[in-house]
C-alpha cells in the first residue's frame, strides 16, 4: 500500500466513524424528543381521564409535560439543520448552483457554528445563574429547575456540532473529495 | 445598535440561515449589547413562552393528525366526501375542499392535512383530467381552512400571545372557515364544471361511507365537545384526540402499525421542533420590544397619521401579505402580534376579529412564492415542480384577497359565534 493510499484509507475511515457517530447522535436526539412527545400525549390524556372519571388529577401528569418541551425542542436543532428541515427563506439557494451553492452551504454552516457558540456561552452563563438560584419544580416531582434550562446550552452545543458537520461536507464538496463526502452524507441521509 | 441588528438579521435572512437564528441573533444583539440585559432574562422569557400548557396542544394535534393519516381515518373521510359531493360539477375538487374542511376539524396541522388528503385525492383528480398545477394550488389554498376551522394551531398560537381564551379563538374561526369553504366550492365548481364527474353515490353507498367514517367523525366531537363542555383544556383534548386516533387506527380500522406510530412520532418531533424553536427565539424579540417600547411608538405613529380602524387593518393585511411571501406562518404571528396587539383597543378591533384577519392574510403566504410551504408540500405529493404550479396562482390569490377583504369589512363573521360561547 502506497502512502497516498494509506492516507486515503485513513480519511475514509475517519469520515465513516464521524458520519456514524453523528448518525447515532441524531437518532439519540430524535429518541429523546419522541419520548417527550409520547409522554406528553399519554400523561395529558391520563390526567384528563383521571379528572373526568374519578375527579382527581396528579400535578405530575398535568404540569410536567409542558416543562419537558425544551428537551423536545432544543436538542433537535442540530438534527433539523442536518436534514435541512429548519424554516428558512430559500432565496439565494434558488439562484445558486455548483460551487457557488457549496460555498453558500459552507458560509451557512460556519455562521450557524459561530452563532451557536455565542448562544452556548450565553446559555452557560444563564445556567450558572439558575443553578445559583436553586429553584425547584412544583410538579410533584421534586427536581431542580436548572435541569430544564440545561436544554438550551445542550441544544446549542449539538447545533454547533452538526453545523461543523455541515461545513465539513460543504468544504469536502468544494475540494472535490467525493469519497469521504459520500460516506458522511450517506450516513446523514 | 438597532439598525446594526436589523442589518445583520436581514443579511442572515437572505443568506438562508434558519429563521430562529435570525430572530435570536438580531434580538440578542440589542438585548445584550444595547440594553445590557442578562442572558438569564432572555432564557427565562423564552422558556416561559414555550412551556405554556396551551402551546403543548400544537404538537399533540400534529401527532393526532399524523396518526390519523397512518391509521386510515383520512381515507374514510375522503371516501365520505366523495360519496357526498363527487357527482357535483368539479366534484373531485369540491371533495378536496370538503375533505380539507373535515380534516381541519380533526387536527391542526396544515402540512399534515395537505399530505393526508392530497395523497389520496390528488392522484385521483389528475386521473380525472384535472391539470396538475390546479390540483396543487387548490390543495394549498384549501389547507388554509386548517388555520381557521378549530382546532387550529394558528388559533392556539394567537391565544398564547394575546391571552384570549382558546375557546373564543376556536369559535371565531368556524364561520370564516365555512365561508372560505363555500367560496372555494363555488370557485371550483365554476372552474371545473366541464370536468368528468363521478357517478352519483346511491343512498346505500353514502350510508356505508358514513358508517365507515363514523369513528373518525367522533374526533371533533371529542375535541370540541371536551373544550366547550368544560371537561378538557386544549392540550388535554389534543392528547385525547391522539389516543383516540391510536385506538381507532389499531382496533377499528386496523391500518395503524407500530412502525406507522413510530413514524408519526418522529414526524411530530420534527414539525414541533421546527415551530417551537422559532417561538423560543421570537420570545427574545418580545423582550426587546418590551424594553424599547417599539409597539407604543408604532401606535403613536399610526394615530399621528390619522389611521382609522379600517386603514389599520388594511395596513396590517398588506404587511402580512408581504411578510407571507418570505416568511412562514408562525414567525409572522410572532413578529406582527406583539407589535400591534396594543393598538387593538385604540382602533376598537375585537381581538377575535383580528385573529381571523391575520389568519386570512398570513395564510395566503402558503401560496405566495418564494416561500410557500403549502404549495411546495402539495407539489411534492404528486412530484410536480413547484414553479409549474405558479401559473394557477392568480385566480386563487384573487379569491384569497376577496376573502381577506370580506373578513376585514364584515367583523361579525368572526365575532358572532364567540359572543355566544
Amino acid at each position: 500500500m502506497t502512502i497516498p493510499d494509506l492516507q486515503e484509507t485513513r480519511v475514509t475511515t475517519l469520515a465513516w466513524a464521524y458520519g456514524r457517530f453523528n448518525d447515532l447522535l441524531a437518532r439519540l436526539c430524535v429518541l429523546v424528543a419522541g419520548a417527550g412527545v409520547a409522554f406528553a400525549v399519554f400523561a395529558l390524556a391520563a390526567s384528563a381521564a383521571e379528572r373526568v372519571l374519578i375527579g382527581i388529577s396528579f400535578a405530575v401528569l398535568n404540569d410536567l409535560p409542558p416543562q419537558l418541551v425544551p428537551w423536545i425542542v432544543f436538542p433537535m436543532m442540530g438534527v433539523l439543520l442536518r436534514h435541512g428541515q429548519h424554516v428558512t427563506v430559500d432565496f439565494l439557494p434558488a439562484f445558486l448552483t455548483g460551487r457557488r451553492a457549496h460555498m453558500l452551504e459552507l458560509l451557512i454552516g460556519l455562521l450557524v457554528a459561530v452563532a451557536s457558540l455565542v448562544f452556548l456561552a450565553g446559555g452557560m452563563d444563564a445556567l450558572a445563574f439558575f443553578r445559583m438560584l436553586n429553584q425547584r419544580s412544583e410538579t410533584g416531582l421534586n427536581f431542580p429547575l436548572w435541569w430544564i434550562y440545561a436544554a438550551f446550552p445542550t441544544g446549542f452545543a449539538l447545533l454547533f456540532w452538526f453545523a461543523v458537520e455541515k461545513s465539513l461536507c460543504a468544504a469536502l464538496a468544494l475540494a472535490g473529495a467525493e469519497t469521504p463526502l459520500r460516506i458522511i452524507r450517506g450516513r446523514a441521509t | 445598535m438597532i439598525w446594526a441588528a436589523l442589518t445583520v438579521s436581514t443579511v442572515l435572512l437572505l443568506l438562508s440561515l434558519p429563521i430562529f437564528l435570525v430572530f435570536g441573533v438580531g434580538s440578542s444583539m440589542i438585548a445584550i449589547l444595547d440594553l445590557g440585559l442578562p442572558w438569564a432574562t432572555l432564557l427565562q422569557t423564552s422558556f416561559g413562552g414555550i412551556t405554556k400548557q396551551i402551546l403543548l396542544a400544537i404538537p399533540l394535534f400534529i401527532f393526532a393528525g399524523y396518526v390519523m393519516v397512518r391509521g386510515g381515518i383520512a381515507t374514510r373521510l375522503v371516501n365520505l366526501c366523495m360519496a357526498l359531493v363527487g357527482h357535483w360539477p368539479g366534484g373531485l375538487g369540491v371533495a378536496m375542499v370538503l375533505s380539507m374542511g373535515f380534516f381541519a376539524a380533526f387536527c391542526g396541522s396544515i402540512l399534515a392535512a395537505i399530505t393526508a388528503v392530497g395523497t389520496i385525492l390528488m392522484p385521483r383528480m389528475i386521473e380525472g383530467g384535472y391539470p396538475k398545477p390546479f390540483v396543487v394550488v387548490l390543495a394549498a389554498m384549501a389547507a388554509l381552512l386548517e388555520a381557521l376551522i378549530p382546532p387550529s394551531n394558528a388559533a392556539i398560537i394567537y391565544s398564547s400571545l394575546t391571552q384570549v381564551p382558546v375557546a373564543r379563538t376556536f369559535a371565531a374561526g368556524i364561520v370564516p372557515g365555512l365561508v372560505l369553504m363555500l367560496m372555494l366550492t363555488v370557485f371550483v365548481a365554476l372552474r371545473c364544471r366541464n370536468m368528468p364527474r363521478a357517478a352519483k353515490a346511491t343512498g346505500g353507498e353514502r350510508r356505508t361511507a358514513l358508517v365507515a367514517a363514523g369513528s373518525a367523525l367522533l374526533t371533533p366531537v371529542i375535541v370540541l365537545g371536551g373544550i366547550y363542555g368544560g371537561f378538557l383544556t386544549a392540550a388535554e383534548s389534543a392528547a385525547v384526540a391522539g389516543v383516540w386516533a391510536i385506538i381507532v387506527g389499531f382496533t377499528i380500522y386496523r391500518e395503524l402499525t407500530f412502525k406507522g406510530l413510530g413514524e408519526a412520532l418522529v414526524s411530530t418531533t420534527i414539525a414541533t421542533s421546527a415551530i417551537f424553536i422559532i417561538i423560543a427565539m421570537a420570545k427574545f424579540l418580545s423582550v426587546v420590544l418590551t424594553f424599547t417600547q417599539a409597539p407604543q411608538q408604532l401606535i403613536a405613529g399610526l394615530t399621528d397619521l390619522g389611521a382609522t380602524r379600517l386603514t389599520f387593518l388594511l395596513m396590517v393585511a398588506v404587511a402580512c401579505l408581504l411578510l407571507g411571501t418570505f416568511i412562514e406562518v408562525v414567525p409572522i404571528f410572532y413578529l406582527v402580534i406583539p407589535m400591534t396587539l396594543a393598538a387593538l383597543p385604540i382602533f376598537e378591533v375585537d381581538p377575535v376579529h383580528y385573529y381571523v384577519v391575520l389568519g386570512a392574510f398570513i395564510g395566503m403566504g402558503l401560496l405566495t412564492p418564494p416561500v410557500c410551504v403549502g404549495l411546495y408540500t402539495g407539489a411534492a405529493v404528486i412530484g410536480l415542480s413547484p414553479e409549474k404550479a405558479f401559473r394557477e396562482l392568480p385566480g386563487f390569490l384573487l379569491l384569497g384577497l376577496l376573502y381577506g377583504l370580506l373578513m376585514i369589512l364584515v367583523p361579525s363573521l368572526a365575532t358572532w359565534l364567540p359572543s355566544h360561547v
